[in-house]
């Protein structure tokens, strides 16, 4: 196998092609601080993609609650498991990937899911990691007992397990993007694809006979629009845009500052290789860093700390960046914050969003003489 | 059983072994509880007595009888076969709709060895089946094949994301080169007819809709098909779609992908290939068989015209001779693409001469 260089893992790896990266990257960062699992995201891409017989299953954006949650069920622990105990050596992965892992005459580590284990998406939705047997657990921070909503579409991968476990070629990353599609007229239904994805996000249409995947709304972003997904997050999570490698990292581009510049945006499951492009800010209310870490990689706990610090107001450039979130339908490609607003602007430099970076607020007496009625903070 | 011969069963039997297999092996596929008898099995070669002289006589490798594969009369030693005739049916058509016709008993039955699949990823490392039974003919406008092998279980629905389908393919090759036994090359392209157990069920049954894997499944709406929720268990493919003018919601549909056709006429492909990875569907589709569950594995006829109508089309003439190889899937072992038992040689395939 062709060996490349996965940033992620801090060095290089065997991977099915040689290293060939796209003019630009699509990725999302997603604040899991802010999810509150509405499932707006998930309803927005199944009314769009798949509402068709034979998609009955499909969630190609799915938000699971962590630690129990998955879909499909136990996706990671039995990838986890597959891959065996595994280390890093500081910020160097020491483990081997799911590349690196593959049995002999197998391209790729994986396994295939059943019809049984996609039928639970909601499991383990809103469980805290232990039972809650007195008060104490919710009156300090980090929690001792918690959960977290972890939203998940499809990564965009820079290695794409998918697209090297099709012995078919069928699976393509588009140079001008880096959107990972099916092609629905190569596809022969052999599902190389689904047991290879780490993140289970390629499925089987039961109508088609073939394999389907999200397609990031290419033509959205084709012409500068968020994805369906992203541009319906009421709890205005999801950056969506273009993130660059490390040594080209442009810390006036929205994502690129998240992810190298603060480092505060850590990607999923890093330690499977494949470099995905879909980031995440990992939740400061959970106690058990070690489970971060195994989600999130060992920068996990660097990041609770500088966003920990962002929130306190210490850091004005990344609150700013933080609230352009979905402030606008339009990728915002550059970013700014002067005094107490960011300002942020597409690819054509048009300002697309200005916004405070503290949203005013007004303080209403309870009690409204003009109509006798006491008012309620429920609104 | 309509005819005496059968195929073997696969990883199951030891491939190479002269190991008699032990009466009432507990597979139900022993001859005594088949009521199958070793007379029927057979080890005479069936058919046209003239015809089987004459092929004899032209030298050809016909060693491999009807290999009474089942219980006591399992001849597990008989020889592999490396040479395959299509024999000139006389002016009758090949019986590609019957594979219990008469007319394939013309035909020698050749006994081909399959193997793994350990050239490229993913493999399969263990043949899922040893070997199959081949009988070929010819009516000088189409070849056709009558494959047999035995299984234990029939796998003929690809609808849930674990089921895989049992099937079967030949490789045709300009010539019996082993180079082109994994899809030909560039310069020497190859044609493949590749049987399918779940289109079979979808061309006996009509198309297999997600309520034969799901009998309970129930759906909100689909959309724009149906306002009324309880409408949607009614929305069958592929009519409601059709009329609904909706098919642009069934995406390999839409793209014209011919795994995805929901009008089945034919349980055959036609691909064309020129190595790993290339193979695709062929513009033309004039392939076609029929495909039989005996309840011990599959009887299948398949074939395709003799004249390519395909650019790149591996053509055959009477008179001459080419290459031929064969796979074979198993569904249950989760077989599928790459994943299968290919011959572990491309035999050289004597077409007869067309006289009658
Ligand atoms: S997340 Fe899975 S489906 Fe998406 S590109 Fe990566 S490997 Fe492929
Ligand atoms: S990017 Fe589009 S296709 Fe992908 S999960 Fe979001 S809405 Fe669905």
């Amino acid at each position: 196998m062709p060996e490349v260089y996965n940033w992620q893992l801090g060095r290089k790896m065997a991977y099915l092609y040689p290293e060939v990266r796209p003019q630009r990257q699509a990725g999302a960062v997603f604040d899991t601080n802010k999810c509150i699992a509405c499932q707006t995201c998930t309803v927005a891409c199944k009314t769009t993609w798949t509402s068709g017989k034979g998609q009955e299953y499909m969630f190609w954006n799915n938000v699971e609650s962590k630690p129990w949650g998955s879909y499909p069920l136990a996706y990671d622990a039995k990838i986890l498991e597959k891959l065996g105990a595994q280390n890093w050596d500081g910020d160097v992965y020491a483990g081997k990937t799911i590349f690196e892992a593959a049995p002999e005459g197998e391209r790729v580590l994986g396994y295939l899911p059943n019809d049984l284990d996609y039928a639970y998406p909601n499991k383990g939705e809103d469980e805290t990691n232990t039972t809650v047997d007195s008060e104490k657990y919710h009156l300090r921070l980090p929690h001792d007992a918690w959960f977290f909503y972890l939203p998940r579409i499809c990564n965009h991968c820079t290695y794409p397990a998918c697209l090297g476990a099709c012995p078919r070629t069928a699976i393509f990353k588009r140079p001008e993007d880096g959107i990972v599609l099916t092609d629905e007229q190569r596809c022969r239904g052999y599902r190389e694809c689904v047991r290879a994805c780490p993140y289970k996000k390629v499925m089987y249409n039961h109508v088609t006979r073939i394999s389907e995947k999200c397609v990031l709304c290419f033509p959205a972003v084709e012409k500068g629009f968020l994805t369906r997904c992203m541009r319906t997050c009421i709890g205005k999570i999801r950056t969506f845009g273009w993130v660059n490698p490390p040594e080209k990292a442009d810390p006036e581009n929205p994502l690129d500052f998240l992810v190298h510049v603060r480092k505060v945006a850590r990607p999923l499951l890093p330690q499977m290789g494949t470099e995905p492009n879909v980031y995440y800010i990992p939740p400061i209310h959970v106690e058990n860093q070690r489970f971060l870490r195994m989600l999130f990689g060992p920068g996990a706990t660097e990041s609770v700390e500088t966003y920990r610090n962002a929130m306190e107001g210490n850091d004005p450039e990344l609150l700013g960046v933080l609230v352009l979130n979905v402030a606008s339908d339009r990728i915002i490609s550059k970013f700014k914050v002067q005094g107490e607003t960011a300002t942020g602007w597409d690819d054509q430099g048009n300002v697309v969003a200005t916004v405070p970076l503290k949203e005013p607020t007004m303080v209403r007496p309870q009690f409204d003489p003009s109509v006798a009625v006491y008012r309620y903070n429920i609104t | 059983m309509t005819d005496e011969t059968v195929g073997e069963k696969g990883t199951r039997e030891p491939e190479t072994g002269a190991t008699p297999i032990v009466e009432g092996d507990g597979k139900g596929d022993g001859g005594a509880s088949s009521g199958v008898t070793v007379k029927e099995l057979g080890t005479e070669v069936p058919g046209h007595p003239n015809r089987r002289k004459a092929i004899l006589g032209a030298g050809v490798g016909v060693a491999a009888v009807a290999a009474g594969a089942y219980g006591l009369s399992r001849l597990v030693n008989e020889p592999e076969a490396t040479e395959i005739d299509a024999v000139y049916t006389g002016g009758d058509e090949v019986p590609l709709q019957d594979p219990d016709s008469n007319l394939w008993r013309d035909a020698p039955s050749a006994r081909v060895v399959l193997g793994p699949q350990d050239v490229t990823t993913p493999k399969l490392p263990e043949a899922a089946v040893s070997a199959i039974s081949v009988r070929a003919l010819h009516d000088g406008g189409m070849i056709g094949f009558r494959l047999e092998w035995g299984v234990d279980e029939e796998s003929n629905l690809t609808i849930k994301t674990d089921q895989f389908r049992d099937g079967a393919a030949v490789l045709f090759a300009s010539e019996a080169n082993a180079g082109l036994r994994m899809m030909g090359n560039p310069a020497q392209p190859v044609t493949i007819v590749q049987w399918k157990a779940d289109w079979q069920r979808d061309v006996d049954k009509g198309f297999q809709d997600i309520t034969v894997a799901f009998p309970n499944a129930s759906t909100d709406f689909y959309p724009p098909l149906v306002k009324d929720a309880h409408d949607a268990v009614d929305v069958t493919v592929p009519d409601a779609y059709m009329q609904a003018n909706a098919t642009y919601r069934l995406a390999g549909y839409a793209a014209d992908n011919f795994q995805s056709a929901i009008y089945r006429v034919s349980p055959v492909e036609k691909l064309l290939a020129q190595g790993f990875g290339t193979s695709a569907t062929a513009p033309t589709q004039d392939a076609s068989g029929s495909g039989i569950w005996t309840d011990r594995g599959w009887r299948v006829a398949l074939g395709k015209n003799m004249k390519g109508s395909d650019p790149n089309e591996v053509s055959l003439e009477p008179g001459k001779t080419y290459g031929v190889a064969f796979a074979v899937w198993v569904g249950a072992d989760d077989n599928v693409g790459a994943r299968k038992s290919p011959s572990k040689i491309v035999l050289k395939l004597n077409v007869e001469v067309a006289q009658s």
